[in-house]
């Protein structure tokens, strides 16, 4: 996973953009992306092992957690680890609201990895993860620059059945024009509807069919977020993992996000159309546990 | 305590006495001596290693270290109430055996010069709690009145903190980490070297080096004033804090007279990782590359009142970088403020010159602390031990000077003597050469005898082989000779050629 995020991260690298950060990320405290980024040469280091300021892009990692944050700070001195819950740096509790001058450039960044690990929450209707990423597309819709989103999330369902009507009717809804993405899901299950009422993601067994009906949500949701901020999303690719031998479920996404003024006057053809591209990226899936760690 | 449980506890960090209260303000005048109090604190807890994040924006900083760590009892004790001295209760050496430099842990609220917020986590060997307390020096920028302590007549409020225990490490663990938030702008821009001196300028920094790499920059700067202020930062904090010396920081002809320095710090086992990079002393004793020579000497002292040893090094030439010019005072590896560049008053008068060829260090024994003023940078001038310790000084560095004087200036002159004889005897030779050729080897032997023996490097003999004379004085010794051993026609004719060679 990490070698696709960093190939994404050199596509964007050489958009000339000297100013604009580069990279923004919730790198954990193992940091591994970027271990992957000085690999690949993106990020470059001097001879301690501090990174060059200078002639590095720039990078900005968020971590809440002090000791964690600096357990990354220990690996990559110099590296710009923000102490900071990403959703508060976000102001996500305040729509209206855009985050101070340093963590608004960070989130203009031209590619944004927001590597959840634990279960995606629903507060006020909202699945929280689908409302950062609608945060962030709102601030780079003040640039205008074209953008990726890497979104790694758990697909655990700890909702209430209240909101689990209300994303599976979302789904519904959005995959109108899409058939297929009913007909991919049935076919997964001959016994489990996703559709059905009755049905209780949060006690599926069938965890496979559980990450394929979250890709497809969260494909619709973040297409729905974006292009209603000007943003028309293409997905690149999906990633699937994890949901055995204790694993947590797992699903990593690709999204590249090109400007187009009239996109929000089409949400529900390009939420369509982003469905359709996620079933192609799906066909071909081949789950990282099958290939690769990740 | 369950696992699910965390204990929370709060209350006020108090200094103990209004002088003190007045002397922990302002006390620390940049933010390196406020950062070295910092890891001077790691190392009397027996950190081996100590890692100090500044980088990139010193948004905040870090000081993290593998120490004995502290329970919440141990913090509340050394912490609710500076100035009484706990820190060297019952042994005033550290379990592993090194010499505490902290006495009455004002050190610690050192950290309420560089930020409003400071956060710590720490941990003790053999227990599971994780102590977690955040301080906010914010009440210390109140009027005196709010901060007094009710009850408490002498007490002055600096901060107050809210904490938590948690069972959320294992128990081999033992560290404290030290985050300091919310850093104050001046001092924030001191520590990541916000912009060189001035807009042309562009100052060098030792940011992500390696210390062989900084030694050999250090070795090479006039003084640290080229540096930005990051690298200034980081300087002083490696001048104060006992890391180890440098590879080849002495001639490599002198390293076994400094040995014992060398192995005195090694043997402390202590080392601080600055944004990656190791730090060490940035002391680096060069000769000059167009002017060799170089003498050291070290010294060991025993006073009735303080006693000491230490070394003095002199080059030949202005000591670079010039911030190591003077005397620089060790008081349990610690060093006392910035080297002392007039050496403790020493008169100016005396070897003036070569005052400003000299760098030594000195590492005094415990008696001196007692003259340590508060600030840990000045000691008390009228304190016996401060007293002695500059009367050997003075009398140590006469001796120096003299003898810098007569090994590196005046072995110096003769060497210079030498080569210049030597050139006189060469210049006598080739004329005598030049006069065999034009008008016969007789007349140039004639010559050679005449200034046998050869020029040598006495004082006298060199005024006598390098004479100069006026042109006046040159014409008068040339008619003269020309009028006794020439006819008149051949005189005239000798002058007229002696005219058109001297005229141009």
């Amino acid at each position: 996973m990490r070698i696709l995020w960093s190939k994404e991260v050199q596509h964007r690298h050489h958009e000339d953009f000297p100013d604009r950060v580069l990279y923004l990320t919730l790198c954990g405290e193992h940091a591994l992306d970027i271990h992957q980024l000085v690999e690949d040469g993106v990020v470059k280091l001097l001879e301690s092992g501090a990174v060059d300021l200078v002639n590095s892009p720039k990078v900005v990692a968020f971590e809440k957690n002090s000791p964690a944050a600096f357990a990354v700070k220990r690996a990559f001195p110099g590296l710009d680890v923000r102490e900071l819950d990403i959703h508060d740096a976000l102001r996500l509790a305040k729509p209206l609201v855009i985050p101070d001058g340093p963590d608004k450039k960070a989130f203009e960044a031209a590619v944004v990895n927001l590597d959840y690990d634990g279960a995606m929450r629903i507060k006020d209707g909202q699945i929280q993860p689908i409302r950062a990423v609608s945060k962030i597309a709102s601030l780079q819709a003040l640039k205008k620059k074209d953008w990726s989103l890497l979104l790694t999330l758990n697909a655990s369902v700890n909702w209430s059945l209240d909101d689990q009507l209300i994303e599976r009717n979302f789904l519904a809804g959005a995959s109108a024009d899409v058939p297929e993405v009913v007909d991919c899901l049935r076919a997964k299950s001959e016994v489990v509807d996703c559709f059905d009422e009755d049905c209780d993601l949060a006690s599926l067994d069938d965890l496979e069919l559980l990450q394929t009906f979250q890709s497809m949500l969260i494909t619709a949701r973040v297409a729905e977020a974006v292009c209603s901020h000007g943003w028309v999303p293409t997905p690149l690719g999906a990633y699937i993992y994890g949901g055995h031998d204790s694993r947590a479920p797992m699903l990593s996404f690709i999204f590249r996000m090109n400007y187009s003024n009239d996109a929000h006057r089409k949400v529900p053809s390009t939420v369509s159309e982003c469905l359709r591209e996620m079933l192609k990226v799906l066909q071909s899936l081949v789950t990282l546990d099958q290939a690769q760690q990740p | 305590m369950s696992d699910s449980d965390t204990e929370t506890f709060h209350g006020d960090i108090v200094v103990g006495s209004r002088i003190i209260d007045y002397l922990s303000s302002g006390l620390y005048e940049s933010p390196a001596s406020c950062l070295k109090e910092l890891v001077n604190n790691s190392y009397d807890a027996d950190a081996k290693t100590v890692h100090v994040l500044v980088k990139p924006d010193a948004d905040t900083i870090a000081i993290e270290d593998d120490g004995l760590g502290m329970t919440k009892d141990d913090f509340v004790r050394h912490f609710g109430r500076i100035s009484e001295s706990y820190k060297r209760e019952g042994n005033d050496h550290t379990p592993s055996g090194r010499p505490k430099i902290g006495k009455i842990g004002i050190g610690f609220i050192a950290a309420n010069e560089l930020c409003d917020v400071m956060e710590i986590y720490s941990t003790v060997k053999g227990s599971e709690e994780l102590l977690h307390v955040v301080i906010d020096f914010g009440v210390m920028r109140n009027p005196d009145d709010l901060r007094r302590v009710e009850g408490d007549e002498e007490g002055f409020k600096k901060g107050d903190y809210a904490g938590e225990v948690s069972l959320d490490v294992a128990a081999s663990e033992h560290f404290t980490k030290i985050y300091l938030k919310k850093i104050r702008g001046p001092a924030r821009e001191s520590l990541v070297g916000a912009a060189p001196p001035l807009p042309d300028m562009r100052a060098q920094t030792i940011y992500g080096l390696r210390p062989e790499t900084i030694r050999d920059r250090l070795a090479n700067l006039d003084t640290w004033s080229s540096l930005d202020d990051y690298s200034r930062t980081r300087l002083g904090v490696a001048l104060n804090v006992p890391v180890a010396y440098p590879e080849r920081w002495v001639p490599e002809s002198s390293e076994g007279e400094v040995s014992r320095f060398t192995k005195r710090i090694d043997g402390l086992g202590f080392e601080v990782i600055y944004d990656g990079s190791r730090l060490e002393k940035p002391v680096v004793l060069d000769e000059q590359r167009d002017r060799p020579g170089h003498l050291l000497r070290t010294y060991k002292f025993e006073g009735e009142r303080v006693a000491l040893e230490g070394y003095l090094f002199a080059r030949h030439g202005i000591l670079k970088p010039t911030e190591m010019n003077g005397v620089l005072i060790r008081i349990r590896n610690a060093a006392v403020g910035e080297y002392v560049r007039d050496f403790i008053d020493f008169p100016s008068g005396t070897g003036q010159l070569f005052q400003r060829w000299v760098s030594g260090e000195i590492y005094a024994d415990d008696r001196l602390e007692e003259a340590l003023n508060i600030d840990r940078k000045t000691l008390r001038e009228t304190h016996p031990a401060y007293v002695e310790l500059k009367q050997w000084l003075h009398a140590t560095l006469t001796s120096f000077l003299s003898e810098t004087r007569n090994v590196l200036y005046q072995r110096s002159s003769e060497e210079r003597a030498v080569v210049r004889t030597e050139r006189s005897a060469k210049a006598i030779r080739d004329v005598a050469d030049a006069a065999s050729k034009r008008i016969s080897p007789e007349v140039g032997n004639a010559i050679r005898n005449a200034w046998t023996p050869e020029p040598t490097a006495k004082k006298a003999e060199t005024k006598r082989f390098d004479r100069n004379y006026s042109v006046a004085e040159f014409y008068d010794i040339a008619t003269e000779i020309a009028a006794e051993v020439l006819p008149a026609e051949q005189a005239a004719a000798f002058i007229e050629a002696l005219n058109r060679r001297l005229s141009g």
